[in-house]
């Protein structure tokens, strides 16, 4: 069965709480992940200097269904759609939802690899993709994360 | 004064409370079930009446049970079973026959039902005292027998008389009540009227037996009213469902599910009501989506469908909780913001539209791109009646939509003059068409090389009585939208050639054609056509069309173009370099000159973008072989810069500003001699 793969952009509007930054986007990633695991929705969010860069795979109504409610979300704004394909397999197999965070206590190295994702999203979608899926599976992300990439 | 002594002491003041209470309750879910029967026609009628004559009976028979067994004798008592079974019968019968008589109207349910209902119950009461067999003496006084009989029917025919007013309040409490006292009323009178002189001696009937079965048969009657009233429940229960549901549907959109444009005016109309008793204000939008038709047209109407489902979603997400939004339109929805009474909190919300809608949207793996546009108007601010908000609003939509879309705008007096202007400029440009309001100017086009007259392009200019002078480019757009201007077109065409009949030979024409024009298959000929009439030579006429012509249709505008070229009739390109300025279009249609735009012309020689563009035109145009026009020459170092780069012609206010036909016929004789 054909998945559908979309890729978005959004511009977060976090609220101005105590809570830092990384907790809340920790929050809204494993709030996500909860609701994904029974929608067979798979795939990763990406934060980095403000933007929410996310990939949602999964059965192609779902993946309809679950960016139109990320559509009625105020919590951000000027949501882009990047791209959307069909194609044979996961990427995100593994993930419920990855979170891949350039705040706080994330290391210089992931936060670099972060922004060459966030740049390479405005220049060739399937690319950035790609990075992010390897920036994910690289062995000695735990370390450099800290806890920034959460695995579901 | 006797049947006082009776029911307080022959009778056991238990059971008859109980009696009592079993038929007030009985009584009054008769009441309400003869109230439902005489409102039904039909089938249904019949129906409601054998409920209603089930219930009522049963409630009467058990009413009299249970009184006879707080009846104090001193024999023993026991009871006939056949005879018992018939007094029910009879109740059922009788009350059924009498509601069937009463729903026939409201006379015939006073005169006739009441007292048959009344009778029966008389009759049941006393075949039922037939069945009451006691060892003794029985008498009866036959003054209170008839007293009771009296009695009952009266009552009877008073509660029909209520229930058939179903207007009065409390109705069926008061019909309740009379029945009840028709059948205590009865019940005592006629217990009045019956006396037993004990036999001593004889013995033999059994007052336990008697106590058992008058047990059994309350408790059975019981079970019958409690069925009547749970039918009752039950019918009225599903029918106030089925009446919810069909308001739901009235007053909702079936697709959306949001209100619908009648919910919406009712609650307008009270909020503007309420505005002016309590002074709580409010503020109106209106949301008009930029690009449905489209969607419609090339996706399909079932996509169109879901598209307004999501904006339907996407704008209950964007309001605050407790405001209404309603699908008044097509694809125009309307959204009472209950208590947001300045323009801050109005822009808050319509910002948060124009956001939501701008997101795209993924149908059937097709990606949509909608986006609103919102007019805002307050309450009182922009007016206080319903008509008015909602015409104010509508100007304020029509701004945002004019603003370029996708944003939102708030009522604004000023508009209305805006508005006010269009509507009679529409209306004048109407007339204008009729009586002929528009005239012709010609701008001199010189040959850049000698300086020589080599022809002129015509410009259309209106003249209003009313106003004056007004700009092609405030007009134009006004007659494309009312469907006007390739009338005006055709007859600038016509005129223009004749005019140019009669200057020399060597004097060519250019005149504008809209796309609209071109969209038009019929062109070329009414282009042949005003060629005839004039007798004006082919290839002295040459076609101006811009970009935006060939931009959507350009296959359509392909041919036409063609069939004109055909004619020996030239094109050329008006307004380079500030569409897409595709060069396919160059290489694609047969296009014999390119006029390079004025807003280039004008920044010449200082400004170095604007001399490379027209330097790269000149050397297009001279590769392809294509004359290059240059317009909107207004200084000399203009005109050395052209010169040198090898465009074959200008125009300009320098050389020649328009004038009219005749001073222009002047000028072109003139030349011809100095030549």
């Amino acid at each position: 069965m054909q998945i559908s793969r979309l890729l978005y952009t959004s511009h977060a509007n976090l609220r101005a709480s105590g809570v830092p930054i990384d907790q809340q986007v920790l929050r809204i990633g494993q709030a996500a992940a909860a609701r994904n695991r029974s929608r067979q929705i798979t795939g990763a969010l990406v934060f980095v200097e403000g933007q929410f860069i996310q990939v949602l795979e999964g059965p192609p109504d779902t993946v309809e269904d679950l960016f139109e409610t990320i559509c009625c979300d105020f919590n951000h704004s000027q949501v882009r759609l990047i791209d959307l394909l069909s194609a044979p397999d996961r990427l995100f197999a593994d993930w419920d939802m990855a979170i891949l965070s350039a705040e706080n206590d994330a290391t210089i190295e992931l936060r670099n690899e972060l922004e060459q994702i966030q740049f390479m999203v405005g220049v060739n979608a399937r690319v950035a993709i790609d990075q992010i899926r390897s920036t994910l599976s690289s062995g000695s992300l735990e370390r450099r994360a800290r806890g920034a990439a959460l695995t579901a | 004064m006797r049947i006082i002594n009776c029911i307080a002491f022959e009778h056991n003041p238990w059971l008859v409370l109980l009696a009592a209470i079993m038929c007030l309750s009985g009584s009054l879910v008769s009441a309400t079930l003869f109230r439902r029967t005489l409102s039904e026609s039909g089938a249904a009628r019949l129906h409601w009446s054998f409920l209603s004559a089930v219930t009522a009976g049963a409630a009467t028979w058990a009413t009299h049970f249970i009184a006879m067994l707080g009846y104090h004798v001193a024999a023993p008592v026991t009871i006939d079973g056949a005879l018992t079974v018939v007094s029910a019968l009879i109740a059922f019968v009788g009350i059924g026959l009498g509601l069937v008589v009463a729903t026939r109207g409201a006379r015939s349910a006073i005169i006739m039902g009441g007292p048959i209902i009344g009778l029966s119950i008389s009759a049941m009461h006393y075949v039922g005292m037939f069945a009451y067999r006691v060892d003794g003496i029985v008498r009866w006084d036959w003054e209170y027998v008839a007293a009771s009989l009296v009695i009952a029917c009266a009552l009877s025919a008073l509660a029909m008389q209520r229930l058939g007013n179903s207007s009065a309040r409390h109705s069926v409490w008061q019909a309740g009540a009379l029945l009840a006292a028709a059948i205590i009323g009865l019940h005592f009178a006629g217990m009045t009227a019956f006396s037993v002189i004990p036999l001593k001696g004889f013995s033999g009937a059994d007052s336990d037996a008697f106590a058992g079965m008058a047990a059994a048969i309350g408790l059975v009657a019981l079970l019958i009213v409690g069925t009547g009233v749970s039918t009752y429940v039950i019918e009225r229960k599903t029918s106030s469902d089925g009446e919810t549901r069909i308001a739901h549907i009235a007053m909702h959109d079936s697709l959306t599910d949001l209100a619908n444009r009648h919910q919406f005016s009712e609650a307008l109309q009270l909020e503007c009501h309420r505005r002016k008793q309590y002074g709580r204000p409010f503020s109106l939008l209106m949301v008009d989506l930029d690009r449905f038709k489209p969607i419609n047209d090339t996706l399909g109407h079932p996509t169109g469908d879901i598209v307004l489902q999501r904006v339907a979603r996407r704008l209950r997400a964007a309001v605050r909780s407790g405001d209404m939004v309603a699908r008044i339109g097509g694809d125009e929805f309307a959204i009472i913001s209950f208590g947001a009474a300045d323009m801050d909190t109005a822009e808050r919300i319509s910002r948060r539209i124009v956001e939501v809608l701008a997101r795209p949207m993924v149908i059937n793996g097709n990606v949509v791109e909608v986006s609103g546009s919102v007019g805002m108007a307050l309450a009182p601010e922009h007016g206080e009646e319903p008509d008015e908000l909602i015409q104010h609003v509508d100007i304020a939509l029509y701004a945002a939509k004019r603003d370029g879309k996708n944003t939102f705008r708030p009522f604004e007096p000023m508009l209305m003059d805006e508005i006010q202007r269009r509507r009679s400029l529409e209306a004048s440009l109407r007339r204008a068409c009729m009586r002929d309001e528009f005239s012709l100017v010609y701008q001199p086009v010189f040959t850049s090389k000698t300086g020589k007259l080599s022809g002129a392009e015509a410009l259309l200019r209106w003249t209003c009585p009313e106003r004056g002078e007004i700009s092609p480019a405030e007009f134009i757009p006004i007659a494309e939208e009312l469907g006007l201007v390739s009338r005006i077109g055709n007859d600038v065409l016509r005129k223009a050639c004749k005019d140019a009949a009669q200057w020399p030979a060597d004097i060519d024409l250019a005149v504008n054609v809209s796309p609209v024009q071109l969209l038009d298959p019929r062109l070329p000929q009414t282009v042949s056509q005003a060629l005839n009439d004039a007798g004006l030579e082919p290839r002295r006429l040459e076609l101006e069309i811009t970009e935006t012509a060939l931009l959507n249709n350009d296959e359509a505008a392909l041919k036409t173009i063609t069939r004109i070229r055909d004619l020996g009739v030239r094109i050329s390109l008006d307004d380079f370099g500030t569409g897409y300025s595709s060069l396919s279009y160059l290489h694609r249609f047969p296009i014999s000159r390119i006029k390079i735009d004025r807003s280039f012309v004008q920044q010449l020689p200082d400004d170095l973008g604007s001399a490379s563009i027209v330097r790269a035109i000149a050397q297009l145009g001279g590769s392809l072989n294509m004359q290059i026009t240059a317009e909107g020459i207004e200084t000399d170092s203009q005109l050395s810069f052209i010169r040198e780069h090898g465009c074959d012609h200008v125009q300009g206010f320098l050389t020649g500003r328009p004038i009219s036909a005749e001073h222009f016929q002047t000028l072109a004789v003139v030349s011809a001699v100095a030549a």
